[in-house]
C-alpha cells in the first residue's frame, strides 16, 4: 500500500482491484508530462484561456493524487483572472508545476514498482 | 449488496459516461462496473459525440461531466426536450446550484467516491422505478367537456393551447376547452410524443408538418416557438 495521503482516494475507489490501480497509474504517468506540455505551449502563446483549460485538464487527471501543493497550483492557473500581468504570473508558476509534477512522476513509478 | 430487494435484476439501468479525461472516464467506468443494476452502453469523450447515441439508444443515465472544452454538460442538457435523468460529475462545487435547475438527478464531486457514486445512481434507479409507475401507459384521456366525459385517442391530438384557467385541445377540426392547467395536462402525455414548444403551447411531434424558423405548422395551425425551446424541439425529431 502506499503512504496516506497521496494515493489514498485511488486505493479506496478500487477496493483491491489491482487492474484499475495499475490502469490510472499509466493514463497519469502518460498524461503529466502531455498536459504539462500543453500548458507551457499555452502560456508561450499567450493563450490565457487556453492555460486555464489545460490547467483544469491536468487537474482532472491527476485527480486521485491527494497532492495539495499541486491542487493549488492548478487551481490558481485554472482561475487566473485575464490582466495585463497574467501570462507573466502564469510564466513564474511553470517552475513549481514542473518540480512539483516530477515528483508525482517518481511518486507513481515507485507506486509501480511496488505493484510490480 | 442489497440489489434483489429492489429487483435491479429484472430493470437495469443503461448509463453512458461523457467526460473529455481519460483519468476521470476510467475512474467512473470502474465504479459503473463495481454497480451491479447499472449497465455501460457508451462512453463518449465530447457530448456531441454522444448526441446520436442518446437519441437511438436512450440510456435511462447520463453521467456527465460539467467542464467540457467542446460544450459544458450544462449547456448539453439545456439543448434536450426529453432528457434521460443526469448525474453531473464536476471538480467545481459552484455549478450545483445551476445544475439542479435543470432538474439533474444528482451531483457529484471529483475525485469521485464510489459510497458517494452509489448512493447518487441509487436515487436515480429509484427515480426510474417510480417514474415507470407514474407514466401512462394508456394511449386515451377522458376530458370533462361540460357535463360528460369525452373520450379522446392521443394520438389524434395536434395542438393543446393555454387559455387562461382553461386549455384548448384541437383534434382534427375540433377543439375541446377543458378547465386545466399546462402543467397538469403536460404531465397526462407521453413526453416522447408530446413537447411543449411554447409557454402557451405543446404539440405532437408526429404531427409536425413543417418547422419554419420559430414556426411550426400542423395542419392549419401555425404554433410560436419559445426562443429557449427552439434547441430541444429540433432534437426532438427525427431529421436526415
Amino acid at each position: 500500500m502506499t503512504e496516506k495521503n497521496s494515493l489514498s482516494y485511488l486505493y479506496a475507489l478500487a477496493e483491491g482491484d489491482m487492474v484499475f490501480v495499475n490502469e490510472i497509474l499509466d493514463l497519469m504517468y502518460k498524461n503529466i508530462p502531455a498536459d504539462i506540455i500543453a500548458i507551457e505551449e499555452a502560456i508561450s502563446a499567450n493563450d490565457l484561456k487556453q492555460v486555464k483549460r489545460d490547467a483544469h485538464h491536468m487537474k482532472s487527471s491527476i485527480q486521485y493524487i491527494d497532492d495539495i501543493e499541486m491542487s493549488e497550483l492548478l487551481s490558481a492557473m485554472e482561475n487566473k483572472n485575464e490582466s495585463d500581468i497574467a501570462i507573466v504570473q502564469l510564466k513564474n508558476m511553470l517552475p513549481a508545476l514542473k518540480e512539483i509534477s516530477a515528483k508525482l512522476m517518481k511518486l507513481i513509478e515507485a507506486e509501480k514498482k511496488k505493484i510490480g | 449488496m442489497e440489489n434483489a430487494t429492489f429487483g435491479y435484476e429484472t430493470s437495469p439501468m443503461n448509463c453512458i459516461i461523457i467526460d473529455d479525461n481519460e483519468v476521470a472516464r476510467a475512474a467512473v467506468k470502474h465504479c459503473v462496473e463495481k454497480t451491479p443494476f447499472l449497465t455501460l452502453t457508451g462512453v463518449y469523450t465530447n457530448p456531441i459525440e454522444a448526441l446520436e447515441a442518446i437519441k437511438s439508444e436512450k440510456p435511462d443515465l447520463l453521467l456527465l461531466d460539467v467542464e467540457m472544452p467542446e460544450m459544458s454538460g450544462i449547456d448539453f442538457i439545456k439543448t434536450f426536450h426529453d432528457i434521460p435523468q443526469v448525474i453531473l460529475i464536476t471538480s467545481k462545487k459552484e455549478y450545483a446550484a445551476e445544475a439542479f435547475d435543470f432538474n439533474v438527478t444528482d451531483y457529484i464531486l471529483k475525485p469521485v467516491e464510489y459510497p458517494r457514486f452509489l448512493k447518487a445512481v441509487t436515487k436515480a434507479k429509484e427515480m426510474q422505478e417510480s417514474l415507470r409507475k407514474e407514466t401512462p401507459e394508456s394511449n386515451e384521456l377522458f376530458i370533462k367537456v361540460t357535463n360528460k366525459f369525452v373520450h379522446l385517442n392521443l394520438n389524434d391530438i395536434l395542438v393543446i393551447e393555454a387559455l387562461a384557467d382553461y386549455v384548448n385541445i384541437y383534434v382534427d377540426k375540433q377543439r375541446y376547452t377543458v378547465l386545466s392547467t399546462m402543467k397538469a395536462i403536460e404531465d397526462k402525455l407521453p413526453k416522447k410524443d408530446f413537447i411543449r414548444v411554447h409557454r402557451s403551447y405543446i404539440v405532437r411531434i408526429d404531427k409536425i408538418k413543417e418547422i419554419d424558423d420559430q414556426i411550426i405548422s400542423i395542419a392549419d395551425q401555425h404554433i410560436p416557438i419559445s426562443r429557449n425551446m427552439k434547441d430541444p424541439v429540433m432534437n426532438a425529431l427525427n431529421k436526415l
